[in-house]
């Protein structure tokens, strides 16, 4: 069994090789999706305790800083997705 | 060929990133025992934030500065794709409505989509969610709308004042606190009032969390909202 580390890690090399080797702008666009899919699934599995809870408080829970962290790069995806989307909306079939 | 040549050299250059990630990161030290930081907040959330939600506490409370930032880089990315995106003139072009269902889903659904998005918003303290999901469950049913109605526009007066109104009463939180407490998003309904000790753990705690989750939401659900709307508008030409 790999871990979530290595997973993440796998994931993100995919969306890695998915940004270099394609040229439609869309797929880059979600290629860079994957990558920071599994950057989160890094980080979530990094500060996973094995029997740990969720961090609301009467429990024993996991370290809260890691989905904190990734809490910010939810949104940051989001702003990314959406710029990135617009310029190609933008330059419309030039690019694809 | 070229292609194959291509594709063999960016798995190569994979593999070796790959190695070098994996060396990296495997010295990170989460995981195994609880960081310094993590630990610290974990003993103190309950007492310091009156929040049960140890992710939100840190999100709103701790790193107050830091979420307001973010608001920030949402904002600028909204306002960056309707830059991008703008056009003298621009309508909806869509001619084909949505299906009945669609349509009649749509009208049954939107009034819960929308409580759901404040359930989660105004909950962020006690469960699971906050500011940024339920302004995002939010900015869905404006979507819902779009899909279905051919003619529906959001009303962009209004949802420009109140993003405006929103992003400046975080700031206006952050300011009292700074005139109360000594610094900026200082807590003070928690730390000087005290208002919600007796009951941590339901709606009425947590201090300004449910306050700024609530700006929050409303801002990004706002901002979302009009994402959506710049994207699906086009351009007419006269």
């Amino acid at each position: 069994m790999i871990n979530a580390e290595t997973a993440g890690i796998i994931v993100m090399l995919i969306g890695l090789y998915g940004l270099i080797s394609k040229e439609n702008p869309i797929k880059q666009v979600l290629s860079i999706n994957v990558v920071s899919l599994g950057l989160i699934l890094f980080f979530i599995g990094a500060g996973y305790v094995e029997g740990g809870d969720f961090p609301i408080m009467p429990s024993n829970p996991v370290d809260p800083l890691p989905a904190t962290l990734m809490l910010t790069t939810l949104v940051v995806d989001v702003a990314i997705t959406a710029l990135a989307l617009a310029m190609i909306l933008r330059n419309g079939g030039e690019w694809a | 060929m070229v292609s194959l040549l291509k594709r063999s050299l960016a798995i190569i250059s994979i593999l070796v990133i790959g190695y070098w990630l994996a060396q990296g990161l495997a010295g990170v030290p989460f995981g195994e025992d609880k960081m310094l930081v993590g630990h610290y907040y974990l003993q103190h959330v309950k007492e310091q934030t009156g929040a049960v939600n140890a992710v939100t506490a840190v999100v709103v409370n701790y790193r107050g500065l830091d979420t307001l930032g973010e608001v920030t880089v949402l904002f600028i990315a909204s306002t960056g794709v309707a830059a991008l995106l703008w056009r003298k003139k621009r309508e909806r072009t869509a001619k084909v409505g949505g299906s009945p269902v669609l349509t009649v889903g749509t009208k049954f659904l939107v009034p819960f989509v929308m409580l759901f998005g404040a359930y989660i918003f105004i909950h962020g303290h006690l469960t699971p969610g906050g500011g940024f999901p339920g302004g995002a469950t939010i900015a869905t049913a404006f979507l819902l709308l779009y899909m279905a109605f051919t003619i529906y526009e959001i009303p962009h007066k209004a949802f420009e004042k109140v993003e405006g109104l929103a992003g400046m009463g975080y700031v206006l939180v952050g300011l009292i606190g700074l005139a109360i407490g000594g610094y900026f998003l200082f807590d003070w309904i928690w730390q000087d009032w005290q208002w919600g000790v007796d009951n941590i753990g339901r709606l009425f705690s947590g201090g300004f969390i449910p306050i700024i989750y609530t700006i929050i939401g409303i801002k990004v659900g706002t901002e979302l909202s009009g994402i959506v709307d710049n994207m699906l508008k086009e351009e007419v030409r006269e």
